[in-house]
């Protein structure tokens, strides 16, 4: 993809720095965003004037995150990659004033994993820092017997087949990737996630057994009340120390 | 060119894709005709009774209310799907029991030969009004109420429009043997009308051909309006329900049945 259309939703950034802003964290603010996928907000973030340490399992997409740092925020931006099982892997003495965990960054692997992970990340914050979730709402989905739905980017055609269990708490993602042909639809590839979905309180318990505390959770980044209408929850947590 | 009425593109124009969706259907009918018969027999419709059925389609409740000893009567727009329910009901041995004409609903006493009115009942199933205006719809009702006798039955089972509001899917996707279906949602609240992007695919290995995409515009009804349409078109409204169990109405039944009396 061209350099040019790598841009962040600018409502997403809005929304993030809004949020971190009522926080009282400000441009200048250090921020770590891990994993920052493919650093679109990551950039957002340090456009706004914030000094932003972004951390991706995903090597590739590191290396070209890297190459498209606008001159502007060279000096407030930095991307670094680190396994996923020992992420953020940043030197022992880095200290943020918030950690954004985005897209849904739980649930991906076992609660043990997930509980590390978190743990790791506790040692990076400053006393009084924040932790900032962005994780699907699993009462949304519960909720809602959406089983299919389609996306066109381009000449892609995405179709996703959704299925939650509710005893696991399990959402299984499921996408074709086609190419549109005028209006045939050739298949290129496909792919498939499996997602652990948590509710509040879900949440709450891992944070609090992995050194950190919730103190507040939410249905948006504009601090919506939680209701089973918000396909997101934005989880609030500081150290538990 | 004015273009034509989606109706005309997907029943007249491609009917072999719509066919494909009734064939796919032909099997639920055999209960859900049972359930017509228990609706049929609380509204004291004589078993045997004389019953319209239009919008027909390949006959998959006619063709088995024939069979538990109704004489139907059905109408459908499209030739393809008349001839199919004829050709079917003879299958199931009710070609004497079960005739079928091509018809439009808007026009519905052309289609229907006099000598086999009044009927006792006629129906009107999965969601076969609101195609047009409201006006029209009035229309229709009044069609059905010139072919019933006095004190006989209309019976219409629509997709409710609470539970969509509700219950919202702005897409949709059905797999029709090797046929794809796609589906694009939008509800406009002020005017009640679905305006729908149908696509339908044919698979071929992995890849999907394109055959048909046809712009579904409708509307939909909660279960006030419909009871206000059946007065318009000379009906009483009776009882409804939430679905052919005659389960009570509910804002999250997909469905609705009205039954009117004439």
């Amino acid at each position: 993809m061209p350099p040019g259309i790598i841009r962040p939703p600018q409502e997403d950034v809005d929304a993030t720095r809004m949020f971190l802003e009522e926080e009282g964290i400000v441009p200048g603010a250090h921020v770590l965003d891990v994993p920052c996928g493919i650093g679109r907000r990551a950039i957002g973030l340090a456009e706004a004037g914030f000094e932003v340490t972004a951390v991706d399992p995903n090597e590739m997409g590191i290396a070209a995150a890297t190459e498209r740092i606008p001159g502007a925020v060279a000096n407030r931006l930095h991307f670094a990659t680190a396994p996923r099982d020992a992420l953020p892997g940043l030197t022992a003495e880095t200290r943020f004033d918030v950690i954004l965990c985005l897209d849904h960054a739980l649930g991906r692997e076992s609660t043990a994993d997930d509980l590390a992970f978190l743990r790791r990340l506790a040692a990076y914050v400053r006393p009084g820092g924040r932790l900032v979730l962005d994780l699907l709402n699993r009462d949304f989905f519960a909720s809602r017997k959406r089983p299919f739905a389609f996306h066109t980017i381009g000449s892609v055609e995405q179709h996703e087949f959704r299925s939650f269990d509710p005893a696991t708490g399990v959402l299984r993602l499921e996408w074709k990737f086609y190419e549109r042909v005028g209006e045939d639809l050739k298949h290129r590839t496909d792919s498939s996630v499996e997602l652990t979905l948590l509710t509040p309180r879900d949440v709450a318990g891992s944070l609090g057994q992995s050194g950190w505390r919730m103190v507040g959770v939410w249905g948006g980044w504009r601090r919506e009340a939680v209701t089973a209408d918000h396909r997101k929850l934005i989880v609030l947590a500081t150290p538990a120390g | 060119m004015a273009a034509a009425h989606w109706t005309e593109d997907l029943f007249l124009r491609h009917p072999e894709v719509f066919l494909a969706v009734h064939e796919n259907a032909w099997s639920t009918g055999e209960e859900q005709a049972r359930d017509l018969h228990a609706i049929l027999e609380r509204f004291g419709v004589p078993p045997g009774g004389r019953i319209l059925d239009a919008p027909c389609g390949i006959g998959r409740h006619a063709t088995r209310l024939a069979k538990m000893g109704y004489r139907m009567v059905g109408a459908d727009l499209s030739p393809v799907f008349v001839s199919r329910a004829t050709e079917l009901a003879r299958q199931e041995g009710v070609a004497d029991r079960a005739t079928y004409h091509i018809g439009d609903l808007r026009r519905l006493t052309e289609a229907v030969p006099a000598t086999d009115a009044p009927f006792d009942a006629a129906l009107n199933l999965w969601t076969s009004l609101g195609y047009y205006d409201e006006e029209t719809d009035v229309r229709i009702l009044r069609e059905y109420a010139k072919l019933v006798r006095p004190g006989g039955i209309l019976i219409i089972y629509i997709v409710n429009r609470d539970f969509v509001v509700r219950h919202f899917d702005p897409q949709g996707y059905e797999a029709i043997g090797d046929i794809v279906h796609i589906e694009q949602r939008h509800l406009d609240l002020v005017t009640s009308r679905m305006r729908n992007e149908w696509r339908f695919f044919r698979r071929h290995g992995e890849d999907l051909n394109h055959i048909l995409t046809v712009p579904i515009e409708h509307c939909i009804y909660s279960l006030h309006e419909l009871r206000r349409l059946l007065v318009r078109g000379g009906w009483h409204p009776t009882e409804a329900f939430g679905g052919f169990k005659m389960d009570a109405p509910s804002i999250d039944s997909p469905t609705q049945i009205v039954v009117g009396r004439r």
